[in-house]
């Protein structure tokens, strides 16, 4: 009987023990995210008595915010800092007494994870939200209604920089109350335009392309007269990736609106209602002449299969000299390619239409992130002062390009700041102001920020084509002038519908965007007819998409 | 009784930080499962949104394409578990013959390494492999004047390359199962049947796999449970809307409605049918394998 109890008791402890550290273990886990949920900012100057209230105020003593964020994979830091500490949040602490404490951080499945704290109800002060969860916080009453401390804290420039496209703004205000700062930026920055290896045109000796035709010559030619003179049939002439119109190189998009037809956005019909651009019959001939080319083999002919990186290959061996894609493309991937062979010449080319049409450059809106404040938060003001901080710092008279965005030597801080923003020009503006800086050899005109590139662009032209990339971006050859030219035709087609999913899209968006997916690729494989293409828009419209148009026009009329 | 109650009872009590776990990471969040049965809008919380009965699995029912989902799904499993189950008793059985020690360890060994490499990586490797252009598959067809296949491109291969990569992928972890089940035969049997005068065939086909047979019925029975797992990271990493038609699987379609479009309520349907099926599976081979090998938990 002795042993026994022993023998017990030792058991009862073992478990016991086993319990209590698989609890600990879970403590242990949830103690740090959880704690700062319940202990919020602890102090609350109440500057709402002041009459004129400083958009810079400090807060004394400093306060403490909570949030959440998406840090892109990419991002960088000084040695020995991170995002709790770098020059943007000394600058929040120094300048305006404000302490982020960040709960968590994600860099690639941001929403999932937000969506999970927003079920539990654990959310942080201040946190990105995308136009879904926006709208479902808003509905359920879970976000502040910003537009009272907006009006009263909102320095002057970020006011002017926030309101310059009324869309964006409005896309955050619902019943006439701001829910949310949204990440504005500018609509030019969607811009898809054609590239090509002028090198390769050059051996070949065929003239820039003008019109649609010109490009599929082109692309024949890249595929069959081995442009790249190593004798060697390997090179096709026109880059596609399984992604199709989405992904930003390697895209349909651009060439597709040489055929002014606008695979994905909202776009105005005939009779004056909003229709959707992927079913109109101008997409029709697009894959026709997509078809065409890749029976003759103009296309890789595993294009299917191939998602972004994997074209990268492809294109960093020299194989690609035509792809439609972003005006960023010089940064990524095409700077990539001429490390490898700096000789090779990438120029933009517009959107070269069918010839005798006019087309128009497909844009898209540019708002995909807003910024919210938890209900019942303290402090709620905090959001604007940080906004007003990001204003002043990188696009003010005061601002100051070096020390907060990008660093002389090219290091980039721009993507610390919790609350971004962008003006609605920006890039264009860079490329504008430095066509003549660089015709004219003088910088002296230029912008903080401008000269940086100015002087990337000198180095490129000194004989450093590692420096290439901001020639491509902003020079001559950049996208930009194509771009301005459709902006001062009014050639521009911007997506109409910048609302909310509606429930019918929420509900149906994945099967037909499976259904498009699946046609689009099968036609330009040539394994069924275009005239699936027919069949396709019948079914579409049967399958949710004529009560998503209705929605969609519902939603129009009432803006 | 009550003593040996007493006896037993330390013994009971060493199961107690199992069943917590499992309560705490297996039960308690089934009760996500009310997701299934809702409007689901993440902001309102696990029971605040509109509970709208069976909407959701009416929804998922009338989806064009959930028959050919459940089709690819069901093919595609049966195939794995026929070929992987006929791939590792054949190795496990050839092993069986082979005398050099070594020779046997590690082709055993070799087998099992591409168990742990993960399919992201092996997407990437594979799609070079097949590809019609540059892979080296292509190149060996093109050496002996056939004309190259795009694999992963074409609805009348894809789901046959998904089935036997898997296959090569998994069949050395089942045949180190039969490799062990093949020990435990009374090797008084093979002298004995040495001495009736029979060969290495009649000694494996008379005696080795009526020896495994409890194993190898137990081995497939159970499998059953997984027949509507068809295997997400392989297919996600291989397939392209090229082979919607032959390759969409029940999770990669979960995976587009409730990751990408966020119908969390849709999703939760479907996984849910996905694991009441699963279940009855599970219980109906539970009672095969107690039925034919005599295996049995409880």
């Amino acid at each position: 009987m002795k042993t026994t109890s022993t023998k017990w008791m030792l058991c009862l402890a073992l478990s016991a023990s086993l319990v209590l550290a698989s609890a600990c273990g879970k403590n242990n886990n949830e103690v740090s995210p959880g704690t700062p949920a319940t202990s919020e900012a602890t102090s609350t100057p109440d500057d709402s008595a002041a009459e004129s209230i400083d958009p810079f105020a400090k807060y004394d003593p400093p306060i403490e915010v909570t949030a959440v964020r998406d840090l892109p994979a990419s991002i960088l830091f000084r040695e020995g800092e991170n995002i709790d500490n770098n020059v943007w949040s000394r600058e929040y602490e120094e300048k305006l007494g404000i302490k982020i404490k960040y709960l968590w951080t994600s860099n690639s499945d941001y929403s999932q994870r937000l969506n999970v704290s927003i079920t539990s109800g654990d959310l942080p002060d201040i946190f990105p939200v995308d136009a879904v969860q926006l709208k479902q916080l808003v509905d359920a009453g879970q976000v502040e209604d910003l537009t009272e401390v907006f009006e009263k804290y909102v320095s002057p420039e970020a006011r002017d920089l926030i309101l310059k496209d009324p869309n964006q703004m409005k896309s955050a205000t619902f019943d006439g109350k701001l829910m949310a700062l949204p990440r504005v930026g500018s609509p030019y920055d969607s811009s898809q335009v054609l590239w090509i290896r002028a090198d390769w045109l050059r051996n070949l000796n065929i003239p820039e392309p003008k019109t649609l035709e010109d490009v599929v010559a082109i692309a024949a030619a890249f595929t069959t007269q081995d442009p790249d003179q190593n004798s060697k049939d390997d090179t096709y002439g026109f880059a596609l990736t399984k992604d199709l119109h989405k992904g930003g190189f390697a895209n349909i998009q651009g060439f597709l609106n040489g055929f002014n037809a606008y695979v994905g956005a909202w776009i105005q019909g005939s009779d004056g209602k909003l229709t959707f651009g992927s079913v109109q019959p101008e997409i029709k001939n697009g894959l026709a002449k997509l078809q065409e080319m890749y029976k003759a083999g103009y296309i890789d002919e595993e294009f299917a299969v191939k998602d972004g990186s994997k074209v990268m290959e492809d294109l960093v061996s020299g194989k690609i000299g035509l792809s439609y894609g972003a005006w960023w493309n010089p940064a990524w991937p095409l700077q990539t390619v001429k490390d490898q062979d700096p000789t090779a010449e990438w120029k933009a080319y517009g959107i070269p239409a069918l010839s005798g049409t006019t087309n128009k450059l497909q844009l898209s809106f540019p708002v995909a992130q807003y910024y919210v404040v938890k209900k019942g938060a303290k402090n709620t003001e905090a959001i604007i002062k940080l906004l007003n901080i990001l204003v002043e710092n990188g696009y003010s008279k005061n601002a100051n390009i070096e020390k907060y965005f990008i660093a002389e030597d090219g290091f980039l801080y721009n993507n610390y700041p919790l609350v971004f923003v962008s003006p609605a020009d920006g890039n264009v503006n860079i490329h504008l102001n430095m066509k003549p800086a660089l015709e004219n050899k003088d910088d002296s005109k230029l912008t903080g920020e401008e000269k940086g590139y100015y002087e990337k662009i000198m180095a490129y032209r000194a004989g450093d084509p590692k420096s290439w990339t901001n020639e491509g971006m902003y020079g001559l050859d950049s996208a930009w002038p194509f771009v301005k030219e459709k902006i001062d035709a009014d050639l521009i087609q911007h997506d109409q519908f910048f609302g909310a999913p509606t429930p019918t899209m929420s509900q149906k968006n994945a099967n037909l965007d499976k259904m498009l997916m699946e046609t689009f690729t099968k036609i330009i494989m040539g394994e069924v007819s275009v005239d699936e293409f027919d069949k396709f828009v019948s079914n579409w419209n049967k399958l949710g998409g004529s009560d998503i148009t209705n929605e969609v026009n519902e939603w129009a009329a009432a803006q | 009784m009550n003593k040996k109650l007493v006896r037993q009872l330390p013994l009971h009590f060493m199961l107690l930080p199992g069943i917590i776990l499992i309560l705490i990471f297996s039960y308690i969040p089934m009760v996500g499962i009310v997701i299934a049965f809702q409007q689901f809008i993440p902001t309102n919380g696990l029971f605040g949104s509109e509970y709208i009965g069976w909407g959701n699995f009416e929804y998922a029912f009338q989806l064009p394409d959930l028959s050919i989902v459940l089709k690819n799904t069901l093919f595609i499993s049966i195939m794995k578990i026929i070929v992987g189950l006929i791939a590792a008793l054949v190795t496990a059985l050839l092993l069986n013959e082979v005398r050099l020690m070594w020779l046997k360890r590690s082709v055993q060994t070799i087998v099992y390494l591409p168990h742990f490499l993960s399919w992201v990586v092996l997407g990437g490797i594979l799609i070079d492999i097949l590809s019609p252009s540059s892979g080296i598959i292509a190149k060996v067809f093109t050496f002996i004047g056939l004309e190259p296949i795009f694999f992963l491109g074409k609805n009348d291969w894809f789901p046959y390359v998904i089935v036997i990569s898997d296959v090569w992928k998994e069949f050395g972890f089942n045949t180190i199962v039969y490799l062990a089940a093949i020990t435990s035969v009374n090797p008084a049997l093979y002298e004995a049947a040495k001495i009736d005068g029979a060969n290495r065939w009649k000694q494996t086909w008379h005696i080795t796999l009526p020896g495994m047979r409890p194993i190898i019925v137990l081995l497939a029975t159970l499998s059953l449970g997984n027949v509507l797992n068809a295997g997400f990271d392989q297919i996600f990493n291989l397939y392209s809307p090229a082979v919607y038609k032959s390759g969409d699987i029940i999770d990669t379609m979960v995976y587009r409605i409730g990751l990408i479009d966020f119908q969390y309520g849709l999703a939760t349907a479907i996984g849910l049918f996905k694991s009441i099926v699963s279940f009855i599976l599970i219980s109906t081979s539970y009672w095969l394998a107690y039925r034919f090998a005599n295996y049995r938990i409880f």
